[in-house]
């Protein structure tokens, strides 16, 4: 059975060419732009993995993470920080919310963050 | 010898001592040369009305009458004389007195005639007294006018002066009356009225009187004469009265003993006998006449001590000045102390009213003087000094001072020097007694000034010196929270700079990312087979945006260093895993410029390492991508292996190597390699920089070394195993 992805990108550029990889990948991918969105996606979905941007409009990655966090449903949920934005505050949140890693997009492929994930997906 | 023989030695006596030790106090002063006229007058007097009295003929007892009455003519004219001196009225009363004069020497010349004193004959129990001639009555008429112009001046004066003055009017007038009515009782005689002489005596007591008043200029506390003068004469007549008793005890019940003997033994017994009477009565008088006296000169000699001891201004001011009110039983006190300016700021004030110009005092014709002086200047006796002021304005002055002390209702003024400077001074007011102030007083608070100068001055320092520090305390306070508000506020640019960074090379980097993302999928075939003549391109596309993707980081790596922002995040790692990754990473670039790269792997597995993957990948990336731009030929070859306590990393080339120059400069920040300036333009010079740093934060070493051109360098890194 396929593996379930949630995207969280608001670029559309790179989150189209992340859901393409992943798809070719063979996975089952949901892409969303925002939070809320994101956040009803994960408590509908339960994904395997998520895939969290930081930067995001309205509400940011770190917004997201807390509030999957206090959610009993999804709090256990695996998520994969990729960013450009490269704060060392930032990433210290993501680290303590439980994100498992926080990759800078810019220095991976999209082939190298498959194999990235692919620890967390067993 | 007669009592009245008696009284008119003693009279003559007391002018003959009072006269010269009052003009010889100050023979230059009008009013001393006056005085000295008077006593030379009575002396006439006194000493012929002596010889008058004990003469036994006829013929000497006219001639003595004569003389006596040569020195009474002028007595009336000559007080006067003194009278207007006192008060300076000398020119104003200028006729009077010439007429009083030339009117006495009329009368001195007919003196000797038989038309003044007629001749003598027994009248009571006097065997030669005048008879008087027919000028006798006028000269009376002359003499009493005069007498009583001078009490009446006197009283006039007594009238409109207050305080201490007029206590010393007063005394003079109370010692006038006495001494005119027991001199008029000379003249009833000579109208045949039958009233003895009794009165002349008090002559002696009113020249004393005057005579203190001279040598004091001010009539002192009279408490303190009398009070004195007292005791001597109780103690005298004690003696005396002892002295008498003894005798007549001697005469009763030991006849036989001779005088000689007798009188020794008397004399001898009254002068053992003296002392502790005097002694006795000076204890009452003490008590009675200048009792306070002593215990205030105790408090003001406590008060010195006290002075040196306190170093708080306020306090100090504070103390001097109630302690001098209390203790002097004064109205008011203020304590004034020259500042820079000039003016006197009050220290501290006790009873003056501000409005009547104590706060406005400065340096003026009263601090001259009393620099000038160095003592105490007393208000009463402004009068005296202006009587004796050589030059006109030097009189105005001291009128203007007068004038204004009298304002301020000030007493005294004393100045507290310093090095014979003033730098400011105590203004009492009165005694609440009305008592002048004593001589006593004034040394006593001469010497208290002199104390009161040092402490004021030292307390004047101190608090300086403790304004100027907390003034020094603000100032720094003040600067440390303005550098704290600029702190803060750079505090908030970094933070907007560094945020500022963090956006700005996110926003670069998310189009460098997609750039790689589908490079990447189109190299691995993603979008189907890819053209070999596309390929190509491609790699070099890939490459330069490797190329920009690197320089966005190390940017934001150096912004980072710099603001000292970087934070470690170190991990177990095994050192092969990252080298590897690195190289593979890096492998199509080397492979573009038909260069080798290779690591060669140690044997046996390096220990786990603590590090910072992200850094030291950084570290070791730089190291290889600078092998790779400088060298055309051969490749790159990275070992790992640990020697003693470190993990060395040496990434060796084939390149253009380095001069020693160049060397020493390398790991600075933004230097490049002269080979690299020509071979490899792109190059930002901040890898090497980069690297250094990061190694350094893991207590780590970088180094190069180069056998020189063309020679290919090795570039080594070196962490600590172990921590």
């Amino acid at each position: 059975m396929a593996k379930k992805i949630l995207l969280v990108e608001d670029e559309k550029i790179l989150g189209e060419m992340y859901r393409e990889k992943l798809t070719q990948a063979g996975f089952e991918v949901s892409f969303v732009f925002e939070v809320s969105d994101g956040l009803e996606i994960a408590g509908k979905e339960k994904p395997d993995l998520i895939l969290l941007d930081i930067l995001l409009p309205r509400e940011d990655g770190i917004s997201f993470l807390t509030k999957l966090r206090a959610d009993p449903e999804t709090a256990s949920l695996t998520v994969v920080v990729f960013s450009n934005y490269d704060d060392p505050e930032t990433k210290k949140a993501a680290l303590n919310l439980g994100a498992k890693e926080y990759l800078i997009k810019t220095n991976y492929t999209p082939q190298q963050i498959i194999e990235k994930i692919k620890n967390y997906l067993e | 010898m007669s009592f009245y023989a008696l009284t008119a030695l003693v009279n003559a006596i007391a002018a003959s001592i009072f006269g010269p030790v009052v003009l010889f106090k100050n023979r230059k002063r009008t009013i001393n040369r006056i005085f000295g006229l008077f006593c030379f007058l009575i002396a006439v007097w006194s000493y012929s009305y002596f010889f008058w009295q004990i003469a036994t003929t006829e013929k000497t007892a006219l001639f003595w009458s004569h003389a006596l009455m040569a020195g009474a003519i002028f007595v009336p004219v000559a007080y006067l004389h003194f009278v207007l001196c006192l008060f300076d009225k000398i020119s104003e009363k200028k006729k009077m007195l010439i007429a009083g004069y030339s009117v006495s020497f009329l009368f001195f010349l007919a003196n000797f005639t038989p038309f003044f004193i007629k001749g003598v004959e027994p009248k009571l129990n006097f065997n030669f007294w005048p008879e008087a001639g027919i000028l006798y009555g006028p000269f009376l008429l002359f003499w009493f006018f005069y007498a009583l112009y001078s009490v009446y001046l006197l009283f006039k004066e007594y009238k409109t002066s207050f305080g201490i003055a007029k206590n010393q009017i007063r005394y003079i007038l109370l010692g006038t009356i006495v001494g005119y009515f027991g001199g008029v009782t000379n003249y009833p005689l000579w109208f045949d009225i039958p009233v003895a002489p009794l009165g002349n005596w008090t002559f002696t007591f009113y020249l004393g009187i005057i005579t203190y008043s001279i040598l004091k200029y001010r009539l002192m506390d009279i408490r303190f004469v009398l009070g004195r003068g007292a005791v001597y004469v109780l103690s005298f007549a004690t003696t005396i009265l002892f002295a008498f008793g003894l005798s007549l005890l001697n005469n009763r019940y030991s006849a036989n003993l001779p005088l000689n003997v007798s009188g020794s033994l008397i004399l001898i017994t009254s002068i053992i006998f003296f002392q502790p009477v005097f002694r006795l009565f000076e204890k009452f008088a003490s008590e009675y006449f200048y009792y306070t006296f002593y215990s205030y000169q105790t408090v003001l000699i406590d008060l010195g001590k006290k002075l040196t001891q306190v170093l708080e201004l306020d306090k100090l001011s504070g103390l001097l000045a109630e302690t001098l009110m209390n203790t002097l039983k004064l109205d008011r006190a203020v304590i004034l102390l020259k500042s820079a300016d000039g003016s006197y700021e009050i220290q501290k004030n006790i009873g003056f009213k501000q409005e009547n110009g104590i706060s406005l005092v400065k340096d003026s014709f009263l601090t001259a003087w009393l620099e000038m002086t160095q003592k105490p200047l007393v208000a009463e006796e402004i009068a005296l000094i202006i009587r004796d002021a050589k030059n006109a304005s030097g009189k105005e002055n001291l009128e203007k001072l007068r004038e204004n002390m009298k304002k301020i209702e000030a007493a005294v003024c004393l100045p507290l020097l310093l090095e014979e400077r003033i730098f400011g001074m105590i203004v009492l007011g009165n005694k609440i007694s009305r008592d002048p102030y004593s001589g006593e007083d004034l040394e006593l608070l001469t010497t208290l000034s002199s104390q009161a100068s040092i402490a004021l001055q030292n307390a004047k320092l101190y608090s300086e010196t403790k304004g100027f520090s907390q003034k020094l305390e603000k100032e720094v306070e003040n600067r440390t929270k303005e550098l704290q508000s600029a702190y803060e506020e750079l505090k908030k640019l970094d933070k907007a700079k560094s945020e500022f960074l963090s956006i700005a090379s996110h926003q670069l980097r998310t189009p460098l990312t997609a750039v790689k993302g589908y490079i990447s999928m189109i190299l691995e075939k993603s979008y189907g087979q890819v053209p070999e003549k596309i390929e190509k391109p491609l790699q070099n596309v890939s490459i330069s945006n490797e190329r920009l993707i690197k320089l966005v980081n190390d940017l934001l790596s150096i912004s980072r260093i710099e603001a000292g922002r970087i934070e470690m995040n170190f991990e177990s790692q095994r050192i092969e895993e990252l080298i590897a990754s690195v190289t593979e990473e890096l492998k199509n670039v080397a492979k573009e410029k038909n260069l080798y790269l290779k690591f060669e792997k140690p044997k046996l597995a390096l220990p786990l390492i603590l590090i910072d993957k992200e850094k030291l990948r950084q570290v070791i990336l730089n190291l290889i991508d600078n092998a790779i731009r400088y060298t055309q030929k051969g490749g790159i070859t990275i070992k790992a292996k640990i020697e003693e306590t470190v993990l060395r990393i040496e990434v060796s080339d084939t390149g253009a190597g380095m001069t020693d120059e160049e060397l020493s400069k390398m790991f600075e920040s933004f230097s490049r390699g002269t080979a690299g300036a020509r071979l490899y333009t792109e190059g930002a010079g901040l890898g090497l920089y980069i690297a250094r740093k990061f190694v350094e934060m893991h207590r780590g070493r970088i180094w190069a070394e180069s056998k020189g051109k063309k020679q290919g360098s090795v570039f080594f890194v070196e962490l600590p195993v172990g921590r």
